[in-house]
């Protein structure tokens, strides 16, 4: 009966720091590794502010001319907002002086330009990255 | 495309002398709306930017009744135009036009002491090339305010040479006045996301052809656009549906033939268009009807029931941008 309670007092000793360990383990991985995922991707959208635009005819000259910018994708136009949306590829990436320039040789004038990466994107990466981890773990 | 003249009565009319038909058909200058191809007013033009390297292709039908005569001649005319306009954006602030007549029908009916005759002509029109460029642009989040000042020249494209078997048409029949006339303007629009505001003034001179020379023409039009759907902007550039009404004034002199003025010519008008326009980031459609509101013309000079204006814009780009 003393060696059993012995050998439990042993099984505690070991067994609590193990579980310790294994709980930091789990809880680290656990984190959304987002700093990570922003660090390793970079801007791929501005928000550019148009200012003057007050008609849905004007809106095309402004996506044509921020389409034939170097590395754009795509371009939405929000006129409600007098806004534009860049997209770009990942390749390439039109400076904020090019972007400027495009919508004065649209005929407006550019306000803020503001990069951002696709929050979406960087979610939805680090969901799945987090997702697998604990399977793996468990 | 030709001059032609029918008799209702089956009798020919004796010839009664270029300056006897002159007075005969004499009424107001059948004007077509100088309308530009920008977004804006339906029957005149706008100061709103065209992008550099922008093109803009605008189509339009008008149509023009006039009648109610009050002598005895009892005259009645009718004109029909198709011109087209199209729009260049050489750089942000200076925009090329040229306005295109490629078909203009002129008819008239009158009474004659030998009986009703009609006369008339189709062809193609004198060509109008005028630039603009922007000289006050303030622009603000979901509104701009430009002014930009025009001149350009109408080209004596359309033929003024025309005849029928009673003879020469006279000048106001013509397809084409046959005379190159310089024309000078002022543009601004005040652009809103729910409204926008236009308004011209300008100036043709109207130089001799031929010694017949038309009256001047000065001119001061105005337009208010009321967005009417949607009522709110949701994300994106969605469709937009305007009430329009549009004001025409207009002064002309009075023309000259040799040497000599034609008291039954020129005089003021004043036009009122209602009208609908629908626009979208690549096209617009619209129609107006003018009416008049005010004729004060000189002598039996004959004036306007209603004209009709309906048309279509398209905007694509070109290449070619400096």
């Amino acid at each position: 009966m003393i060696s059993a309670q012995l050998r439990s007092v042993d099984s505690m000793r070991w067994g609590v720091p193990c579980l310790l360990a294994l709980f930091v383990v789990v809880t680290i991985l656990s984190v959304p590794p987002a700093s990570c995922a922003e660090s390793q991707t970079a801007p791929d959208r501005a928000v550019v502010k148009v200012v003057g635009m007050a008609c849905p005819f004007c809106a095309y000259g402004i996506r044509k001319h921020l389409r034939s910018l170097p590395g754009v994708k795509n371009v939405e136009v929000d006129l409600a907002e007098s806004k534009a949306i860049i997209e770009v590829n990942g390749h390439a990436k039109p400076t904020d002086a090019e972007i400027q320039q495009a919508i004065k040789d649209a005929g407006f004038t550019p306000g803020s330009i503001q990069w951002q990466a696709s929050a979406g994107d960087a979610l939805t990466k680090s969901a799945e990255f987090s997702v697998t981890d604990r399977k793996s773990v468990v | 495309m030709s001059a032609s003249a029918s008799l209702r009565n089956g009798r020919p009319t004796e010839p009664t002398g270029a300056g006897r038909w002159a007075a005969a058909v004499t009424l107001f200058l059948i004007v077509l709306p100088f309308s530009f191809a920008s977004a804006g007013p339906i029957t005149f033009s706008s100061a709103l930017p065209v992008s550099s390297g922008e093109g803009i292709l605008r189509g339009q039908a008008v149509v023009t009744r006039a009648s109610g005569d009050s002598t005895p001649m009892d005259r009645s005319l009718t004109a029909v135009a198709a011109p087209s306009v199209l729009v260049y954006g050489l750089t942000p602030k200076l925009t090329l036009f040229g306005v295109v007549p490629f078909f203009v029908h002129k008819s008239i009916n009158l009474t004659t002491p030998a009986g009703s005759v009609s006369r008339g002509s189709n062809g193609f029109g004198d060509v109008v090339l005028f630039g603009r460029y922007t000289l006050l642009q303030i622009d603000e989040p979901g509104s701009t305010l430009r002014i930009a000042p025009f001149a350009g020249l109408k080209v004596p494209t359309g033929s003024d040479t025309r005849s029928d078997m009673i003879g020469r048409l006279p000048r106001q029949l013509q397809p084409g006045s046959g005379s190159w006339d310089p024309l000078v303007g002022m543009a601004l629009t005040w652009q809103t996301l729910p409204w926008e505001f236009d308004a011209d003034a300008g100036y043709r001179f109207n130089t001799r052809a031929d010694s017949f020379e038309f009256g001047d023409v000065a001119f001061t039009d105005m337009s208010f656009q009321y967005r009417l759907w949607p009522r709110r902007l949701g994300s994106g550039v969605p469709g937009f549906l305007y009430a329009v009404l549009e004001s025409n004034l207009q002064w002309q002199g009075k023309n000259r033939a040799h040497g000599r003025v034609d008291s039954n010519s020129g005089g003021i008008t004043w036009f009122l268009d209602p009208g609908i326009q629908y626009v979208t980031e690549r096209y617009v459609l619209e129609a107006a009807v003018r009416l008049p509101a005010v004729q004060s013309l000189n002598g039996d000079a004959l004036g306007g029931d209603f004209q009709v204006v309906a048309g279509m814009r398209w905007n694509f780009f070109t290449p070619l941008s400096w």
